[in-house]
């Protein structure tokens, strides 16, 4: 996470260059979260540029926006953190930008994206793995936390620890988002049990990139979408496959927000519209290989998209909507994942 | 006592106290250098100590800079929003943290306390994330809250029997400077533990090397003790470190065993060096005075060996000078002893020790012995006729003849020449080693008889008298010294019974002649 602190500072320094003459508007997003042809039309479109700032943690993204001077418009902010930030003032009440009823998105994603947030695109929680290396394709929360002796050393484990705790809870059978401390326990076992054969506490995808460890993930806790960014930085294969768990899936919708310090807020809002529009929603989802929070987008899609159990969650799967953790079983889970950093780093 | 043990018995103690004081005064400098040594290692160990405490409270002065520095922690203290607090802005303060994790498994926590003492935040990098703040961390943040402490450390144990190094710091709430005195009483306080896990080690491997505590304390401490170290480990921490004595005792009585087996060793050594040297340098020469004195005392030599010019070769050239005088002495008394004085030749005490050795020689060697008995016949008329004077003279001069006899006889026969005795009055003897019918004997009784032939002539005066001989020998006659003189002296009174001048061989005497007594009772 340090590291991606440092990529944020860089980025930050990039978009305060002096070369930045035209207006433009800072996004700060997931990698590889926008598609790049509605990135283009946008800037042609508006005339502005178009800065995307990457974060890979959600935690850190919200310590960005609670920083007053991080230079900010626009964030993908999901929604299980968004009421905290809106409710606090750092961002823009969204209900004073209504959008036309044909770029609205289902109401359970609205909801759960609430007043600051307008629906961006939605994932689940899930495992994936590479096809060449992994020969039985993971099924359940087991087969990644209680993973194949095969697979020791060769696990890549986010750095969310709320995703984490999630999977190994849904793997106990517990709440995902319980607050309960004997159920955290139970869970710090599971996933101290696990840590001998973890390579790493961080996103695949960021993982996937460091020489370090390139070629060397196999299978990981990750999220619908992250197989295709892994896919285009696998050298040309495209061996990752992503599965939902059949005990229990995580669904979450990732929403955009304008911040109340940006200094164009009515430029962001018509950033916002634009991306909302059923044809860019779809073409941008294409993209992203995840499901859109439209409907109207959703009838654009290909059919093959729409049948895809990668994309789609298969239906029976009991299903969580991901929602923000009890704030006193926070600093636990933070702590859970820092001592499985610590214990694995003491290998 | 001989003169060894004398030397012995002085050189013995002096050597031995020498070395003992040598061995003692070893002892004490050996001790005193090691005391100085162990005092060295003990600063140096002591040293190490402080060097690795320093290294933990410059690690918790970084991260009480690093974290009071962050814009995370500023966000934290400047926010009242609880949850907001939590959700949003706690994660930066971690981060803060974790920039300085030494990842060297060194634990460092870092926890914010109120100004009420309530425990806002805590996040450390263990390997358990549900422990929290210890009890005694916790009092020791109200502690010093309680006191308004700027800044505070100190070691302290938790109840779970871990180390700990806290450092603490009131921050100001709006700014996280340092506030000001009139506002610390609404000031956050910020405490790093740090588990100082090598000083703890070093610490320990002290205690255990030394089996005693390391002593600390808040206020100076003072050297307990010649072998005591102190230091401060940090401004207002002493640490004091003092071997039991019995630490240096084994050591000490390893020495003190090594030393005396030293001096003993030593004295042992030099004792024997010193007696060969005097033994052979003076005792030698003495117990060689001694031996030879002996030697001539029981008569197995002659003479004295000087040796060399010393002392001792002067006494033995003295004993020497002394014994010859004594010998000369002795010989002449001897001589005195065993001579007739009338004729200068042998008396019966001469003859009867010769008899004696011949005998002697007899018994191992089997040379007969023979004894010529001699009377002179009228030799009492010459002394009432011509005087005693004339008589003396004759005696002179029969011994002389005799003699003379004995040993032309020997001669011509290439014979020992044997003895000739006066035994007394007008009585001689003759002893050979040789058997009576040997023709020395036969031509010894012949010259004998020449010589009276016809009486005897003594200075131009012719005398009356002639000799009778009597001839026996041993072991063909008798076995005894004193059976060969009553044969020689029977068989001779047999000879002047026959007509005097002539000779008797006891073998010759017809067996009821013998009686086995002398005639006389000599």
């Amino acid at each position: 996470m340090w590291r991606s602190i440092c990529l944020l500072v860089g980025l930050l320094a990039f978009s305060y260059a002096p070369g930045a003459r035209a207006v433009s508007l800072n996004l700060l997003i997931w990698e590889w979260d926008l598609d790049p042809g509605v990135a283009k039309a946008w800037a042609d479109t508006s005339g502005t540029e178009l800065n995307q700032i990457i974060f890979d943690n959600g935690e850190r993204r919200d310590l960005l926006i609670a920083t007053a001077d991080a230079p900010i418009d626009m964030a993908v902010i999901d929604s299980g953190h968004i009421d905290a930030l809106g409710q606090r003032g750092l961002l823009v009440d969204q209900g004073n930008y209504p959008l036309p009823p044909e770029a609205q998105s289902e109401a359970r994603w609205r909801s759960m994206c609430g007043r600051y947030g307008v629906p961006y695109i939605w994932g689940g929680t899930g495992i994936v793995y590479r096809t060449d290396r992994v020969t039985t394709p993971p099924a359940s929360w087991a087969d990644l936390l209680r993973p194949a002796p095969a697979l020791a050393g060769h696990i890549a484990m986010t750095d969310d620890e709320e995703e984490i705790l999630a999977a190994a809870l849904g793997f106990l059978g517990r709440p995902m988002y319980t607050g309960d401390t004997e159920d955290l326990k139970q869970a710090f076992a599971v996933l101290k049990a696990q840590v001998p054969a973890v390579l790493t506490y961080s996103l695949s995808v960021t993982a996937q990139q460091e020489k370090s460890f390139h070629d060397r993930i196999f299978m990981g806790l990750a999220n619908s979408g992250d197989q295709r960014t892994l896919n285009m930085t696998s050298d040309g294969a495209r061996p990752w496959r992503f599965v939902t768990p059949r005990d229990g899936a995580m669904l979450w919708v990732d929403c955009l927000a304008v911040l109340s310090r940006s200094r164009q807020p009515e430029l962001a809002e018509r950033f916002v519209a634009f991306l909302a529009r059923p044809d860019n929603a779809a073409r941008n989802a294409i993209f992203l290989q995840q499901p859109t929070t439209n409907l109207h987008a959703a009838a654009l899609l290909p059919q093959a998209m729409r049948d895809d159990p990668q994309i789609y969650p298969p239906a029976g799967i009991p299903v969580t909507y991901r929602k923000p953790v009890p704030t006193d079983s926070l600093p636990l889970r933070r702590r859970i994942l820092s001592a499985l950093a610590v214990i694995h780093d003491a290998q | 006592m001989t003169l060894n043990k004398r030397a012995f018995s002085l050189i013995f103690p002096i050597v031995l106290l020498g070395y003992v004081l040598a061995g003692g005064l070893a002892y004490y400098g050996y001790r005193a250098a090691v005391i100085g040594l162990q005092k060295a290692r003990l600063d140096q160990e002591v040293f190490q100590l402080k060097s690795s405490y320093a290294d933990y409270l410059s690690l918790g002065s970084r991260l009480l800079y690093v974290v009071r520095n962050s814009n995370a922690f500023l966000l934290f203290l400047n926010e009242t929003d609880e949850t907001y607090r939590t959700r949003a802005l706690a994660v930066g303060i971690q981060d803060s943290l974790q920039s300085l994790d030494p990842r060297d498994d060194t634990f460092v926590s870092c926890s914010i306390f109120q100004p009420d003492g309530r425990l806002v935040f805590h996040s450390d990098n263990g390997q358990d994330p549900f422990s929290t703040a210890g009890e005694r961390q916790r009092a020791f943040a109200r502690a010093v809250i309680a006191d308004e402490a700027p800044t505070r450390s100190a070691l302290i144990v938790e109840n779970d029997g871990l180390s700990y190094l806290l450092m603490s710091s009131l921050v100001q709430a709006r700014t996280a400077r340092q506030p000001v005195l009139s506002q610390r009483e609404q000031a956050v306080l910020l405490q790093i533990a740090i588990r100082p896990v090598h000083f703890q080690a070093l610490r320990t491997g002290l205690e255990a090397e030394y089996r005693t505590r390391i002593e600390t304390s808040a206020t100076p401490l003072a050297p307990n003790g010649e072998l005591s170290a102190v230091v401060r480990l940090a401004p207002d921490l002493y640490a004091r470190l003092t071997p039991p004595g019995s630490y240096l005792n084994g050591r000490f009585r390893k020495i003190a065993i090594i030393s005396a087996a030293m001096s003993l060793s030593l004295s042992v050594a030099s004792i024997g060096v010193l007696m060969v040297l005097v033994r052979r340098f003076v005792t030698g020469p003495v117990e060689e005075l001694d031996r030879q004195v002996s030697g001539i005392m029981t008569q197995q030599r002659e003479t004295i060996d000087v040796p060399g010019t010393g002392e001792v070769g002067r006494l033995a050239a003295n004993v020497r000078r002394l014994h010859w005088e004594l010998d000369q002495a002795l010989k002449r008394t001897q001589r005195l002893y065993e001579t007739d004085p009338v004729t200068g030749i042998g008396n019966r005490i001469y003859f009867n020790e010769m008899m004696e050795r011949f005998f002697h020689e007899e018994k191992t060697t089997g040379q007969p012995v023979t004894m010529l008995f001699i009377d002179l016949d009228n030799f009492k008329m010459v002394n009432d006729e011509y005087g005693h004077r004339a008589g003396d003279a004759l005696l002179e001069a029969v011994a002389h003849a005799l003699v003379l006899a004995l040993n032309e006889t020997a001669r011509a026969c290439d014979a020992a020449p044997g003895i000739a005795a006066r035994f007394a009055g007008d009585e001689f003897a003759v002893l050979v080693q040789a058997g009576p019918r040997t023709a020395y004997v036969q031509d010894l009784v012949r010259s004998i008889l020449a010589l009276f032939q016809g009486g005897f002539s003594v200075d131009g005066s012719r005398y009356p008298v002639t000799a009778s001989i009597g001839v026996a020998s041993a072991p063909e006659d008798a076995t005894t010294t004193m059976l060969l003189l009553s044969c020689a002296d029977h068989a001779m009174y047999h000879a002047k019974g026959s007509g005097r001048n002539t000779v008797a061989f006891h073998g010759d005497l017809p067996a009821f002649a013998w009686t086995g007594k002398s005639p006389r009772n000599r």
